[in-house]
């Protein structure tokens, strides 16, 4: 079967194929994302599930084009949206405006962008593109390492400096997951690993001085409750609090009455836990199963490289924003501001995600797809 | 790239992927693990922790007991305290509000720099106390201008208020807040609203008037604003004290005082009831619970007339002729005849001392009528003399004096009753047989209070009882007869007799007698001197105010069936006859035209 028959088939045929209960699936994440919002907002549409269900719609949009464009065509500008997103973070860098202490936002139009939830993707589309052409073989081979490692640092680095470590951590999370998938030996790991632990206390010195705090907050909690642990403690209690079926809808003590911080944002999980209790909160983490679960059954039936190596590193972008906010919010790890994507209000985060799942829906449209070496 | 290539590209893709997928799924797990551990295992611990979070438990404080006078009319009670709060909500404008409200309430710019200080530590959902005790205008400024101050709001509270407190302040005292010296530790105590009893009857009755806090849980924010109330238990109020007091009495003997720095005390003989209990100048108490200013303070401790001591039961004075009554009967237990008499010249020489009568030219004969009627100082130096100070003081102690009295008001002074054996211990001297005559006439060592003056008239009027003067309106639990004093009525009528004397033409009252026959009192004048008297200084000669000495008169009326005695101190009043004994006469004939048994009689001649 040839690339140019499938391209081919009428617009309708194509829309009609796309797998569509990953679309509802991703519809009924959202959903509860719209439902939480209104919660929070004290039993309200404004200000945040209005604008939510619009950012939705806008995703919404976005996702079915990234879906339907030939993913030849994704590949040929793969390193073209990659420089576009370096580009953006660096205007960033250069005009960003402040925003929580970092600088993280471009306004764009109407919406303020973060570039580097874009830039996610666009690494990822990089780097399938790169390894698209190599065999297994070529993977290990330390001379054409040279440029992936590149691609990885130079984004990494700007995103560090913003400085975000949480968007940074998984930008490089999917960058690890990519090249592993490619086919890098386990000694690269193995060394990588030893390594990293053995530069965390050098790292630990870098860090700035609230993150630095976190860290020390997270080891020991109940060292200043009222202090940069509150969030943490306050966030396991309402979680706690919940119980086997939550204190109902509207009706989280904790979250209504603003002890939880930032419950619209990073803590919305705590927040669906307080009022749904376990059976809320183990429904989202099954959704996010299955939506990484179907991220990876794509990369396994898909017949070319690209395609494979975006959806892993798709549902590894998936599982990365899971388990740092939900481990942050329940208190295993320390403090990282990541949200949960279809959940957090946000307007990027939401996009991407939507953008993400375009990505996925578009791999799985051409999983029968074969495209040579060169791909082009 | 061969098929067979990719082919083994895809199955190698697929090994790692799945490799990848159960880490994911791994992970996923202890995601899912860490969340039944809180909610499932965990769950019961989080739920009191977040109920701690959002329930809070606040007390209602208890209405304070009132205090009544005898006829149920009110004394203290509690009034609206109109108090004037700041809501500090995000991003709200302080300075502008403060500045604004200052304005309104026109406050000085040191108050308004105060509250701006005290604005800066003010974080969202705190509250800041504008200003408290608003006036009607001040309230209705702040009303008006309501839609301009959305963050300002009045809170009620509770303040003691003493409608009559120019006469009562001494009686009933004050209420303050409490110190950390006070404090039980109790959550009552620890409310910053809360006041108890500081002085006076507010202090020794606090048990009864205090009452039970309420508590109420209520919801609260993250800020700590109120979001709902969920259970209330009220307060229960504190329980009414009805003193002996009475109002109209007591209000008439204060007006009556004027400008004098001044104590009047009146009881009933024979139940022990304080009717009148009055020491002038006094302060206002309203101005204490409110937060006294200082200027005021100042004012009050500065001013000569002491308004901050309760002269009726914590001064003490010489009780200088008014003494001699206690004299006369410790000379009749002893065995001296009324009859017996003494030579007047105006003077005793005793040792090489000089003891002079109050008169210069002397009484002549007198005996121990006479000498009660007119005040003869050399009679009773003669007497004291043959005495011995010991049995005077026992006869003292009968009467009240050198112990306290146990008047249900804090702060009472015991006075002195000297022996020989009080001076050896006090002083480590020997008594000086000189220092006897001046206790012969109510001087040298002796001190009393008027509370303990018009305790002694209570008993000699009585015939003797042990009568215990009490500011509680008699109940069920005073008893009907007090304990005998162990004096004979023989000598009391004697005593009493004297008294009636000084009330006669020729006695050194006898202008003071009450023009209503029905109510005719006995008493008796005294003069405490402050300096000693000295006959060289010119007659009418001006001296100064605190050389001046003190006026005494005690007495006792209706004359012939006792019913109320009455002790009045005038200090630096100069003569008893001049300066006490018409404000004795004045409120004994109130007293009994208030008598309800009088009133009833007269009510029905007319």
């Amino acid at each position: 079967m040839s690339a140019s028959t499938r391209i081919s088939r009428p617009f309708g045929y194509r829309l009609m194929h796309l797998h569509w209960p990953l679309i509802m699936l991703i519809g009924m994440l959202s959903g509860l994302g719209f439902l939480i919002l209104y919660s929070a907002a004290g039993g309200n549409m404004d200000p945040w599930t209005s604008r939510q269900m619009l950012r939705f719609a806008l995703g919404f949009v976005l996702m079915l084009i990234v879906a339907l464009v030939p993913l030849q065509t994704l590949m040929r500008y793969a390193y073209v949206l990659y420089g576009a997103a370096v580009l953006m973070l660096i205007v960033v860098e250069l005009f960003g405006h402040m925003g929580m202490g970092a600088q993280r936002w471009v306004k764009v139009g109407f919406v303020n962008l973060q570039p580097s939830e874009l830039m996610k993707l666009c690494l990822v589309l990089a780097l399938a593109r790169y390894f698209h052409g190599l065999s297994p073989q070529e993977v290990n081979r330390p001379l054409l390492l040279v440029v992936p490692m590149l691609l990885i640092a130079v984004p990494v680095v700007l995103i560090l400096k913003q400085p975000n470590l949480g968007t940074a951590t998984i930008t490089a999370g999917v960058a690890v997951a990519v090249l592993f998938a490619a086919g890098l030996t386990y000694w690269v790991y193995i060394i990588g690993i030893v390594g990293g632990a053995a530069a965390v206390p050098v790292l630990y010195h870098f860090l700035h001085d609230y993150q630095k705090r976190r860290v020390d907050t997270f080891l020991d909690p109940e060292s200043d409750p009222l202090g940069a642990g509150y969030n943490i403690l306050q966030s396991k209690i309402a979680i706690g609090s919940g119980g086997l079926f939550g204190k109902g809808f509207m009706e989280g003590s904790q979250s209504q009455l603003n002890f939880l911080p930032e419950k619209e944002t990073d803590f919305i999980f705590t927040m669906f836990a307080e009022e749904f209790g376990f059976a809320g909160g183990m429904t989202v983490i099954l959704l996010y199963v299955a939506l990484i679960g179907a991220s990876i059954l794509f990369a396994v039936t898909s017949r070319n490289q690209f395609g494979r190596l975006i959806a892993i590193g798709v549902a590894t972008m998936f599982f990365l924003h899971m388990f740092i906010n939900m481990a942050m919010v329940m208190g295993l790890i320390p403090v990282v501001g990541v949200p949960l994507p279809f959940l957090s209000y946000g307007g990027t985060i939401l996009i991407a995600a939507m953008i993400a799942v375009g990505l996925l829906l578009n791999v799985h449209a051409n999983r029968f797809l074969v495209m040579g070496r060169g791909g082009l | 790239m061969s098929l067979r290539a990719e082919n083994d590209r895809q199955i190698f893709f697929t090994r790692r992927a799945l490799v990848l997928g159960a880490v994911k799924l791994g992970v996923a797990g202890v995601l899912a693990g860490r969340l039944y551990y809180l909610q499932v295992v965990r769950s019961g611990e989080f739920v009191t922790l977040s109920d701690s979070n959002r329930i809070k438990l606040q007390l209602i404080l208890p209405p304070r007991g009132r205090i009544l006078d005898r006829f149920g009319e009110q004394m203290a009670y509690n009034k609206v305290n109109y108090r004037c709060v700041f809501n500090m909500e995000q991003g709200q404008e302080v300075k502008a509000v403060i500045s604004h409200v200052s304005k309104l309430l026109e406050m000085s710019p040191q108050q308004e720099a105060a509250l701006l200080k005290e604005a800066k530590a003010l974080r969202p959902g705190n509250t800041l106390l504008l200003k408290e005790y608003l006036s009607w205008e001040e309230l209705s400024r702040i009303e008006v201008n309501a839609p301009d101050l959305p963050s300002v709001h009045i809170d009620l509270g509770q303040v003691r208020y003493y409608p009559d407190y120019e006469g009562t302040a001494h009686i009933l005292g004050h209420v303050g807040a409490v110190s950390e010296e006070e404090s039980d530790g109790s959550p009552l105590h620890r409310q910053p609203e809360f006041r108890h009893g500081k002085s006076g009857v507010e202090k020794h009755f606090e048990r009864e008037l205090v009452g039970k806090p309420g508590v109420k849980r209520v919801e609260m924010d993250a800020h700590g604003l109120l979001v709902r109330e969920l259970a209330r238990e009220e307060s229960v109020a504190g329980e009414d004290v009805t003193l002996s007091i009475d109002m109209r009495l007591q209000n008439f003997t204060v007006k009556r005082i004027g400008e004098e720095s001044a104590s009047v005390v009146v009881m009933d003989v024979r139940s022990g009831e304080v009717l009148t209990l009055a020491s002038m100048p006094a302060f206002d108490p309203n101005r204490f619970s409110q937060g006294i200013k200082p200027d005021y303070w100042k004012s009050l401790l500065n001013n000569e007339k002491h308004p901050l001591i309760n002269k009726a039961l914590a001064g003490q004075y010489p009780p200088g002729s008014i003494f001699k009554m206690i004299v006369a009967l410790a000379g009749l237990k002893a065995g001296v005849s009324e009859h017996n008499t003494s030579y007047c010249p105006g003077y005793l020489a005793f040792g090489s001392h000089v003891f002079r009568c109050w008169k210069k030219e002397g009484h002549g004969t007198v005996d121990m009528h006479n000498a009660l009627s007119w005040s003869c100082d050399v009679y009773f130096y003669q007497l004291a003399h043959r005495l011995g100070v010991d049995a005077i003081a026992e006869m003292a102690r009968k009467f009240g004096m050198g112990e306290l009295t146990g008047i249900e008001i804090p702060g009472e002074k015991s006075g002195i009753a000297p022996t020989e054996a009080w001076k050896r211990k006090r002083y480590n001297q020997p008594w000086l047989g000189g220092e006897t005559l001046n206790v012969g006439i109510g001087q040298g060592y002796v001190l009393v209070t008027p509370l303990q003056m018009a305790l002694m008239a209570a008993r000699l009027a009585n015939g003797g009882y042990a009568v215990k003067p009490s500011i509680l309106k008699a109940g069920a639990e005073t008893p009907t007869e007090w304990p005998k004093l162990g004096v004979p009525k023989s000598h009391l009528e004697l005593v009493q007799e004297g008294m009636r004397g000084v009330m006669a033409p020729g006695g050194t009252a006898h202008r003071s007698q009450i023009p209503d026959e029905q109510f005719h009192m006995a008493g008796k004048t005294g003069t405490a001197q402050v300096v000693k008297i000295n006959h060289n200084r010119p007659k009418g000669a001006w001296v100064p105010w605190n050389e001046r000495h003190h006026a005494w008169f005690v007495a006792y009326a209706p004359n012939t069936t006792p019913h109320y005695a009455c002790a009045v101190l005038v200090e630096h009043g100069d003569a008893g006859s001049k300066a006490a004994a018409p404000i004795a006469r004045d409120v004994l004939w109130e007293t009994q035209k208030l008598d309800p048994c009088n009133r009833f009689r007269k009510e029905t001649e007319e």
